[in-house]
């Protein structure tokens, strides 16, 4: 069985690789055919119109050589030119610019794999929002992976006599907020611990958690897991309450004063909540003016606060009241 | 009696190829209104349902006709991300649309050009791209129709007389 597990994985990671490869303009697909390189530790590819190719990889920077390594040398780095860019829209697109107007009008396009696509050029403005982007010269490919098993040390701090806490998870850009709260809804989905699995109902924005792409979720959210892709936070609380009767509904960074009143909505209709909010301390949080009523009525039971400067590591976590609960000893888990 | 048999096989060879000839019209004219159908077909989807190439190739192929084939390769190709232009693809499958050599060269171009058009701009660029290949396409249409109804009957009178003459020449 275990075997079969290791292969499994094998498969997904070399399909996940695969479906990188994919996306690049046959240049450079070429060049990291070459190179070896642990999958897991590839963060993001960088590609602008005239400038060398960079990838993050292990959180640091490397040009791509035409040699096929990864070089901190700018002498050796392979250039993009408009030809590498227009070639890999149409990777990424699948041919079908067409079919995802509304994400490059939003700046990102989900890929299969759950990766994402960020671009930039020329932004056509129209009565205050944007209509279209031409002249796409700027892609920032930035990898998926999950990270099953991140939330376990944290979990059972998020029950209390074995029903969920509504949560709040409070932390800065690119600290692994959506990361954890894809396990946490993965385990609670499937059940953990002994505790039985319960029905989640996913509101996912931006395609960040479930990553949908064609409707198919690419993470692994769990068995029990409803996800509204696309659908702005606090309409899509209100619809899965009422039409897919989930016990727990998950949002990632909310913030509007909408998404509040949704949230305050949800939890007075007997649904569990996990949330996430951009913030460095608790306090902040507090101070934000779209959160001050919610948190002044103690709805929240539980605030994971995430380290500032590091990726994946908890630096506290609160009740109610402020009170710090005690995580065990070991408190990080490390992204890839 | 010889003479006889031969007569008419001379009479019946030439009007064949007076009626091959109109009925390569008739193919032309038929695989153009297949194709004016598909960029109908190619409107409505990519305007309503937004559904990618490949999802759009799979589904004409399950349409049939003389471009079956045709869309069952490009949709092969593209789900093999070999790492080619929608374009390259699209024109690489050209010659498995049955009797493309029924099709003139200004037809083979259309084709070559709407290739080239698809897949790369925006809904909206998209849906004007095909709305102009549809009254292109059209024209062709109307052409093709009435050179049809004027030459068939022709070419095969034609073909018949020169029968009959070469017939009597050798008689």
């Amino acid at each position: 069985m275990r075997t079969g597990g290791k292969r499994d994985a094998g498969r997904e990671l070399s399909e996940k690789k695969e479906q990188v490869f994919h996306m690049l303009a046959l240049d450079f697909r070429k060049v990291f055919q070459m190179e070896r390189y642990e999958f897991l530790k590839l963060q993001e590819i960088r590609m602008r119109v005239g400038k060398p190719m960079i990838v993050v990889y292990e959180g640091e920077e490397y040009y791509i050589s035409e040699q096929g390594s990864f070089t901190k040398q700018i002498g050796q780095a392979m250039y993009v030119s408009e030809a590498h860019i227009k070639e890999s829209l149409e990777y990424i697109s699948n041919y079908s610019m067409y079919a995802f107007e509304e994400e490059i009008r939003q700046g990102y396009v989900t890929v299969a794999g759950g990766h994402r696509v960020g671009l930039a050029g020329k932004v056509i403005w129209e009565r205050g929002s944007t209509k279209s982007m031409r002249y796409i010269s700027f892609l920032n490919i930035r990898l998926a992976h999950e990270i099953k098993g991140c939330a376990d040390r944290l979990l059972p701090l998020l029950y209390q006599k074995d029903m969920l806490c509504h949560t709040l998870i409070i932390s800065p850009p690119g600290c692994g907020k959506t990361t954890l709260l894809r396990d946490i809804i993965r385990q609670v989905s499937n059940g953990n611990r002994g505790r039985a699995g319960l029905t989640v109902g996913v509101v996912d924005e931006r395609s960040e958690i479930a990553a949908c792409y064609q409707g198919k979720p690419e993470n692994d959210l769990g068995c029990r897991t409803d996800v509204l892709d696309g659908c702005p936070k606090s309409q899509g609380m209100m619809m899965l309450v009422r039409s897919m009767a989930p016990r727990v509904i998950a949002v990632d960074e909310a913030g509007s004063t909408e998404d509040v009143e949704a949230m305050e909505y949800v939890m007075n209709c007997g649904v569990r909540l996990i949330a996430t909010v951009h913030g460095t301390s608790l306090a902040e949080v507090r101070g934000k003016p779209a959160f001050i009523p919610i948190l002044k009525e103690k709805l929240f039971e539980r605030y994971v606060l995430l380290k500032a400067d590091s990726v994946g590591e908890i630096e506290a976590v609160f009740d109610a009241n402020g009170t710090e609960k005690r995580i065990g000893r070991e408190r990080e888990w490390k992204a890839c | 009696m010889l003479k006889l048999l031969g007569s008419i096989l001379i009479i019946g060879g030439c009007s064949g190829i007076g009626f091959y000839i109109a009925s390569r019209g008739a193919a032309r004219i038929r695989i153009l209104r297949e194709l004016e159908q598909i960029l109908e077909y190619l409107y409505g989807e990519i305007e309503y349902s937004g559904c990618d190439m490949a999802e759009l190739m799979e589904r004409l192929s399950f349409r049939g006709g003389a471009f079956g084939d045709f869309f069952l390769g490009i949709r092969g190709k593209l789900l093999s991300h070999q790492g080619y232009r929608f374009s390259e693809y699209w024109s690489g499958e050209l010659s498995y649309i049955h009797g493309v050599e029924n099709l003139l060269s200004e037809d083979i171009e259309l084709l070559h050009c709407i290739g080239d058009n698809l897949g790369n701009c925006d809904r909206g660029t998209q849906l004007r791209t095909i709305e102009i290949f549809k009254k292109r396409l059209e024209k062709t249409l109307a052409g093709a129709t009435e050179e049809y109804r004027g030459k068939a009957k022709l070419s095969i009178i034609v073909c018949a007389t020169a029968g009959c003459f070469l017939a009597i020449l050798l008689l």
